[in-house]
């Protein structure tokens, strides 16, 4: 009730099915996230992460179901819609031989609301030197670059795919920083892929979990407690775990640990319940329905 | 200089001359009219830059381009890719132009020689590498359709090649000269062509049904 | 107020804030009708997700330690020391009792703990 100073969510997406690949669609994926709050993608890599994200920043076309950002419709109205979405990618694809200033000026004028005064001052505060060419930029400033002309087009959600990916320590920090300024006057969210989970563990309001093209869950991060439990116990113990409350376990002499449903049939033993991390939880699930060979 | 001055004027009556200088006006009036087109961009530099960096580097390793994130809706998008074969076309003719007014400076007969068979081949060569950017540029933009484009690039490659392959030594000047100008105009036919029906939002039904029912199988 | 959050601890990190408010109001840092950080401005400060702030503050708010007031924000509440004071006994029991369970364990008498504990006191 005071998180949210508009009703509507932000983001607003329902796509039943994508052809990406002759053998790779993207299925069933339908979440909302409102504004003030940021989301962690996570899932293996070719789980569909990228494809997504290229869906959600209107660089692949839908073939069905729509995509709403601040109630604009991908499909018709993409041009509001675009601009109100920034993007910060693995792989910059800002023009290369274009120095940081140029391309500000030449790929700002696309955007409503773009101030270069604003994207000047964000190059300052990221030091990021206005006269050196995109591809002479680091990847660390690649990925700052990106962030300042999001944040000089004034844009509501920012997309992200694996930012934090190769960055060291200190700039990782940062950069969590502004996501945390970004959000902070719940006007603007953020959507990141990430394999770095740690730093979700914190940060994520909400996890979006996707499992070869389908979205395996969309969760508040404080719920996922409510659905899923890492518990351990002696291997007898967690042999004797119903099936259909299993997900998976790893079982060895001296640790055991397995991940359960946290509903389901009754579970007669006392297990332990250890800290649900998000790497656990990705861990386990990619091993849904594997058989324990230790 | 003098003479090639002199080699100009004696040559005025060309006709291959005139029709590549009317290329040159005709486009450098397109763009122009272009740049009035597009009012809410009015620094001509960005034009510039637009036209000549962006298309060239825009594909990135993977072929996801700037383009794709912009906010651009799909009338900019082919606003920006016709003028982007405009721009080519133009380089074309000004290349060609370039390469006679070198050649009146050498020698005037030369220019029969050139029009018939290395204009001939520099005109492949370009019209080539356009084929190659166009075809990057369509893949990436729309995957549903990219199969077609495919195909489409791979006959324009081959219809090239076989160009290349003719042997046009015995091919009159004029004959030479007339095909070589109707190639300059069918690639900026197919490609306005292609270009559009990638932008309509024409996925083909049939396509969508097929794979609908592979997935439910 | 210095709040520390551990990514490591067993507790999740709702509780992690909940139990250092309290500690804070036991303390005498946190007094009544001082406002609270806003959620989100927490929520940044630790870096930490708004929705978990959110809920450390409603959990805060359930034991009636803190109220909300519509369109402003969190406010201390009258604090019934005491009773924060004596919950917090009853941990230290539960702590000692634990401790108590493992000297036997280690089969210290009940002489050499009181000295252990007399000694490491004054340190």
């Amino acid at each position: 009730m005071y998180l949210n100073y508009e009703t509507k969510p932000l983001l607003q997406v329902s796509i039943p099915t994508k052809r990406i690949k002759d053998d790779f669609y993207l299925k069933n994926i339908e979440f909302q996230v409102p504004a003030g709050y940021m989301v962690g993608m996570i899932g293996k890599n070719g789980a569909g992460k990228t494809s997504l994200i290229r869906l959600l920043l209107g660089a692949y076309y839908l073939d069905s179901g729509n995509i709403w950002v601040d109630g604009y419709s991908m499909l018709n109205q993409a041009k509001i819609a675009k601009s109100k979405v920034g993007f910060v990618l693995d792989e910059n694809p800002f023009p290369p031989s274009l120095t940081v200033q140029e391309c500000g000026k030449v790929c700002g004028i696309f955007y409503e609301k773009f101030s270069m005064k604003k994207f000047t001052e964000e190059c300052v505060r990221f030091q990021l030197p206005p006269k050196r060419k995109i591809k002479k930029l680091s990847q660390g400033m690649q990925i700052k670059f990106q962030l300042a002309f999001a944040l000089a087009a004034d844009v509501r959600l920012l997309v992200m795919d694996e930012p934090t990916a190769g960055l060291d320590p200190v700039f990782r920090h940062e950069f969590m920083d502004v996501l945390c300024d970004f959000i902070e006057d719940g006007r603007h969210s953020v959507l990141l892929s990430t394999n770095v989970t740690g730093s979700l563990d914190l940060i994520a309001d909400y996890l979006l979990y996707i499992e070869n093209g389908t979205q395996g869950f969309f969760l508040e991060k404080e719920q996922l407690g409510d659905c899923y439990k890492l518990v351990t116990g002696t291997q007898n113990q967690l042999m004797c775990i119903p099936k259909d409350r299993l997900i998976a376990k790893e079982l060895s002499q001296n640790h055991s640990e397995a991940l359960i449903y946290a509903n389901g049939s009754p579970i007669l033993i006392a297990l332990q319940e250890l800290p649900l991390t998000t790497d656990k939880l990705m861990y386990y699930l990619a091993r849904r329905g594997e058989e324990d060979m230790r | 200089m003098k003479l090639a001055y002199h080699s100009f004027i004696a040559q005025k009556r060309n006709a291959m001359f005139w029709v590549n200088l009317l290329f040159v006006l005709l486009l450098s009036a397109g763009i122009i009219s272009l740049s009035v087109f597009h009012q809410d961009i009015d620094i001509y530099w960005v034009m510039w830059v637009w036209f000549w960096t962006i298309p060239m580097e825009s594909y990135g390793k993977t072929g996801e381009g700037i383009y794709s994130y912009l906010p651009l809706d799909l009338q900019d998008k082919k606003k920006i890719y016709l003028n982007y074969i405009l721009v080519m076309w133009f380089v074309l003719g000004f290349a060609q132009l370039l390469l006679y007014l070198f050649v009146l400076y050498i020698n005037t007969d030369a220019i029969y020689m050139l029009s018939s068979t290395k204009g001939w081949l520099l005109s492949v060569i370009l019209f080539l590498n356009i084929c190659k950017f166009m075809l990057i540029k369509c893949r990436s933009d729309c995957i549903s359709v990219s199969k077609r484009f495919n195909n489409t690039g791979i006959l324009c490659v081959i219809l090239c090649m076989v160009l290349i392959l003719f042997p046009n030594y015995k091919i009159g000047v004029n004959m030479g000269y007339w095909i070589f100008v109707g190639i300059y105009f069918l690639t900026a036919v197919i490609f306005i062509v292609l270009i559009w029906v990638s932008y309509v939002d024409y996925i083909p039904k049939d396509f969508l049904d097929e794979y609908s029912k592979e997935k439910k199988v | 107020m210095n709040i520390v959050i551990s990514n490591e601890s067993s507790l999740p990190i709702y509780e992690q804030i909940v139990n250092q408010m309290k500690n804070e109001l036991i303390q005498g840092n946190l007094q009544e009708g001082d406002a609270m950080p806003s959620i989100r401005s927490l929520a940044r400060d630790l870096q930490i997700s708004v929705i978990t702030t959110n809920r450390a503050y409603s959990e805060l708010e359930k034991e009636g330690l803190i109220y909300s007031v519509a369109g402003k924000g969190f406010y201390v509440s009258h604090q019934n020391t005491n009773m924060l004071k004596e919950k917090k006994i009853q941990g230290i029991e539960e702590h000692m009792t634990q401790l108590i369970r493992e000297c036997r364990m280690a089969q210290l008498s009940r002489e050499d703990t009181i000295k252990m504990l007399t000694l490491l006191w004054e340190e």
